[in-house]
């Protein structure tokens, strides 16, 4: 089984999450937000592209715009497969996290 | 802010286009952070954000850029591949002249690296300077200066830290027990060795040069006195008895401009009160002194060459107020080898103008090279250009088509590198074989190949060559419009390549005919030297030096010899380059000439066979003779005004200001140099002031003579060993004809060079051409054409073009070979010969060239060209 690093998981979501409006910059600052630090680019690019040589993600590239000196968007979309691998991980979430001793989370899984 | 869009669009042209949207988002995030936070902090995130990527940035287009110079390797080899033939054109015509080029390179990397071993060499230099002698019509730039110079200097101007005397005349004979050794070599005071930097194998080198007396000596002249014996406190003995005391063996293993096989201490000098003398003179010092100078750190040399001038009025003035003496230059260590030609050079220093003609002729020899990559490769555009009509349909830009052709082109020269040095290794023993070059000592070692100091030369030169020959065809061919190359339409604007062909195949061949004519005027000049009359008779003639015995011993010896014809002195031997420069006068003429003398005996016309016009020739017996009686010659007559050689006799000349009368006219003969003709001569009757003994031998006998001389001589008891010369070899080994040799051998190889090149071009040519026509001629044939039409059709556009470089070239090269012929007054003359035959020689190898394809592609089988469509 080929398990999402952390921080694909977290792109996925954040793919999934900000739904139309998924691209780079758009990402990044939604990532950086939940992380609470600001993250550099690389930390971003490089698991996007990643992943979308893997099959998790699709891109297509917007008109270009101004305020961005005449470059255009890369928008990215989940794939099926993406959806499957994130679905993977969350299995494996709650597995692992079900019937653990108290870690002092006062929050027990069903 | 436009600084950091412009840094954004900058970036651009590194990054791929794939990264494109990432400058977009780093855009956008600034323009936002400019509201969100203020310019101050979106700028500090822009940046922080870029340091942070930079070396993401840098790997990312680094796995671009290799992934892309693999496609273009992938499609230059197979380009390579598809067309051997234009491919080996290309290549072999890189390799052959890149080889001459390294060859050059090699020898200026070996030639800057002059002087260069001594920790002190950029605070070392050497005073020169502007200096008129009463030989001479000019001044002439002296390596001399007078003896006096360096004290002067270094007590007075606080820039000098010290000065270091070096005289040059130290020669002569040396004896240690039965060896008797010549050497040359210099004086040179205690400064010298720390200064410089020399090192001593063997002795102390803060002492070796303080006491009169003592000698340094090179390793190989140690070992000829010594052979295996310790060299080092032994005493060995110039003539005249002067002892000089072994204090130091010196490592001569080093590139310097000083020539010695011998130094002795410059104290020698200063403690013989007769030499002191000179030295004190400075008019006669100045002709053989040379003034190093140590420089302090921070020391100025443009300003202290104006201080020193004042030198000259205080201590150098003539009282005339006319100062022989012009002005001192400041000359940088580093700077005499390949600097101007001096005057009594200290060594054998290589001129910056011999360095600068090789320089050129290589530029010109790799440009001609360099057109046929640049022809050939516009020749195929046809082929190229649909591999960048879809380039730039896939997308790619200008930039990336024009440097995969420069990839190409440096990847075309870097194989040719490879063969190029294996061209080399031929052409190093042949170029260290020129005279010029073996006879100053300036052989290229072939393991300078190694040094990393070459290495780097080469590559670099062979990248510099790569992007000049790629530079027009990548601009050429990256600037088709796709959608028409792809229809198959290519007009370009500006200089077509049909247009830039035609100009390259012209240089190409005006080039190869000058270089082919001169060689052959070089060649004509050398053979008419070679055979010219010198106006003497040069054959069974030996000329014996006297040293220290007396002519008149020699000659009553050698009378007796029944071998021996005649035997004369003399104190010159005409033609092998020296000359006794006089000024002579006459009062029909303003002003003085200048002559060759020769001061000679009574017998010296008869043995010379000179041919005595008018007059009489010298006579013992009238008693005046030696004081009062010139010999001129016929040119002599005529320059001093005198219209028939009878009507000078009787007359009074001056001679060097000495009034003397002409008794007899002699036939000019080659006095100087075999370049020279028609100089005006004077004879001397000087019995006693000669230098040789000119023997006639009878026809034939010149083996026995010779066998028996040595024992002729020892029973002199002379202090010299004997020291004879036959004349005819002497002529054939005159420097200045090996130098010519040494011309025509480069300038024929040049020329080999040049035209085989050319003709590989035109070779290229033709073969795309007919490659490309073979429809045509297909059609052609089928329609009843015949082979010579099609050779006809195939080779007019060719011969048209080598036309046009004939009328360019041939004007040319009589030009420019008149330019020297003018210098040369025996001469052979410019013929017409010549240039029909270098002329023919090219058009004969051009039309085999283009013949060959044509007949080719005439003979082929119309049914075979027109079957595949």
């Amino acid at each position: 089984m080929d398990l999402l690093s952390r921080m694909e998981e977290l792109i996925l979501l954040a793919v999934w999450k900000l739904q139309d409006e998924a691209y780079g910059l758009e990402i990044r600052l939604h990532l950086s937000e939940i992380l609470g630090r600001e993250l550099s680019v690389g930390a971003v690019y490089v698991p996007l592209k990643r992943l979308k040589k893997r099959g998790y993600l699709s891109s297509w590239d917007s008109e270009p715009t101004d305020e961005r000196g005449g470059r255009s968007k890369r928008f990215f979309k989940l794939t099926a497969k993406g959806v499957n691998a994130l679905q993977e991980v969350h299995s494996v979430q709650e597995k692992t996290w079900r019937n653990l001793p108290d870690i002092g989370l006062g929050w027990v899984p069903a | 802010m436009p600084k950091i869009i412009s840094i954004l669009k900058i970036l651009e042209r590194f990054v791929p286009d794939e990264l494109h949207h990432l400058l977009g988002d780093l855009e956008e995030e600034y323009q936002l952070n400019i509201k969100r936070e203020g310019v101050t902090r979106a700028r500090f995130i822009f940046w922080s954000q870029i340091l942070r990527s930079l070396p993401w940035f840098i790997l990312q287009s680094l796995i671009w850029n290799t992934e892309m110079l693999f496609n273009y390797l992938k499609v230059t080899w197979r380009n390579l591949k598809k067309h051997t033939s234009f491919s080996f054109i290309n290549i072999f015509g890189l390799a052959a002249s890149m080889s001459v080029c390294l060859l050059i390179i090699l020898f200026l990397v070996d030639q800057t690296s002059y002087d260069d071993f001594s920790k002190n060499s950029d605070r070392i230099v050497r005073i020169i300077m502007d200096f008129k002698s009463p030989y001479n019509d000019d001044s002439n730039l002296y390596a001399t200066t007078p003896a006096s110079l360096g004290g002067i200097l270094e007590e007075n101007y606080p820039e000098v830290e010290q000065a270091v005397q070096v005289r040059g005349g130290f020669n002569g004979e040396f004896r240690h027990g039965e060896t008797v050794l010549p050497l040359e070599g210099m004086y040179a005071d205690s400064s010298f060795l720390p200064i410089f930097g020399f090192t001593l194998i063997e002795g102390n080198p803060k002492t070796a040069l303080s006491d009169p007396g003592s000698i340094l000596l090179t390793p190989e002249s140690a070992y000829k006195i010594f052979g295996d014996e310790e060299a080092l406190g032994k005493t060995i003995t110039a003539l005249g008895d002067q002892d000089y005391t072994v204090t130091g063996i010196i490592d001569n293993d080093v590139r310097t401009h000083f020539r010695f096989e011998s130094i002795a201490s410059y104290s020698t000098l200063t403690a013989d009160t007769k030499s002191q003398s000179l030295l004190q003179n400075w008019k006669n010092s100045t002709y053989d002194s040379y003034t190093y100078l140590l420089m302090k750190k921070d020391a100025d040399l443009q300003e202290f060459q104006s201080k020193i001038q004042s030198v000259i009025s205080t201590n150098y003035a003539d009282p005339s107020g006319e100062n022989q003496l012009k002005k001192f230059q400041v000359q940088p260590l580093t700077e005499i080898n390949l600097g101007p030609a001096l005057s009594n050079e200290v060594g054998m220093v290589m001129p910056g103008f011999i360095a600068w003609f090789l320089v050129g002729f290589a530029i010109i020899v790799t440009l001609i090279a360099v057109f046929n990559y640049v022809s050939l490769t516009i020749a195929r555009s046809l082929n190229r250009g649909r591999e960048v009509g879809v380039r730039k349909v896939l997308g790619a830009h200008r930039g990336s088509i024009v440097q995969q052709f420069l990839f190409e082109s440096v990847l075309i020269a870097f194989s040719s590198l490879v063969f190029a040095t294996i061209i080399l290794r031929w052409l190093l023993p042949e170029f260290n074989s020129l005279f010029f070059i073996s006879f100053t000592q300036n052989q290229v070692e072939p393991n300078l190949l190694t040094n990393p100091e070459t290495i780097l030369a080469f590559l670099a030169f062979t990248l510099i060559v790569g992007i000049v020959a790629g530079f027009y065809p990548s601009l050429y061919l990256s600037s088709f419009s796709p959608a028409r190359v792809l229809k198959g339409i290519f007009n370009v604007k500006g200089l077509s390549g049909q247009t830039l062909k035609k100009i390259i195949t012209v240089s190409q061949f005006t080039f190869s005919l000058i270089f082919i004519i001169t060689s052959f005027i070089l060649f004509q000049q050398f053979k008419f030297m070679a055979n010219t009359d010198y106006g003497f008779n040069r054959e069974n003639i030996v000329n014996i030096a006297l040293q220290d015995v007396s002519f008149n011993r020699l000659k009553y010896n050698l009378e007796k010899n029944p071998n021996v014809a005649s035997v004369a002195a003399s104190s010159k031997i005409p033609a092998i380059g020296s000359i006794d420069g006089v000024w002579i006068k006459s009062d029909s003429i303003d002003k003085k000439i200048n002559a060759h003398s020769f001061r000679v005996d009574e017998n010296y016309i008869q043995t010379m066979g000179l041919n005595l016009i008018s007059g009489r020739n010298f006579n013992p017996e009238t008693g005046t003779d030696t004081s009062k009686a010139v010999i001129i010659s016929d040119q002599a007559a005529l320059q001093l005004g005198f219209n028939t050689p009878a009507e000078a006799l009787g007359k009074q000349i001056t001679v060097d200001d000495k009034p003397l009368d002409v008794v007899g006219v002699i036939e000019n003969f080659i006095s100087a140099d075999p370049l020279r003709s028609g100089d005006p001569i004077v004879m001397l009757y000087q019995p006693e002031k000669t230098d040789y003994a000119v023997v006639k031998i009878l026809p034939g006998q010149t083996p026995d003579f010779l066998a028996g001389l040595n024992k002729t001589w020892l029973s002199f008891d002379s202090i010299y060993s004997l020291k004879y010369k036959i004349m005819n070899e002497q002529l054939e080994d005159n420097p200045q004809m090996i130098v010519f040799i040494d011309f025509i051998k480069i300038l024929g190889l040049i020329a080999a060079f040049s035209i085989l090149i050319s003709c590989l071009g035109l070779l290229g040519m033709a073969m795309y051409s007919a490659e490309n026509r073979v429809k045509e001629i297909g059609i052609r044939k089928v329609l009843g054409a015949s082979v010579q039409n099609i050779v006809l059709l195939l080779s007019r556009e060719y011969i048209v073009l080598i036309g046009i470089s004939f009328l360019i070239g041939l004007p040319l090269s009589w030009f420019i070979n008149n330019l020297w012929m003018e210098q040369v007054t025996n001469k052979v003359g410019l013929h017409a010969g010549v240039f029909i035959t270098g002329a023919l020689m090219i058009l004969f190898l051009a039309l085999l060239t283009i013949g060959s394809q044509a007949l080719k592609a005439a003979k082929t089988n119309p049914v075979s060209n027109l079957r595949s469509e």
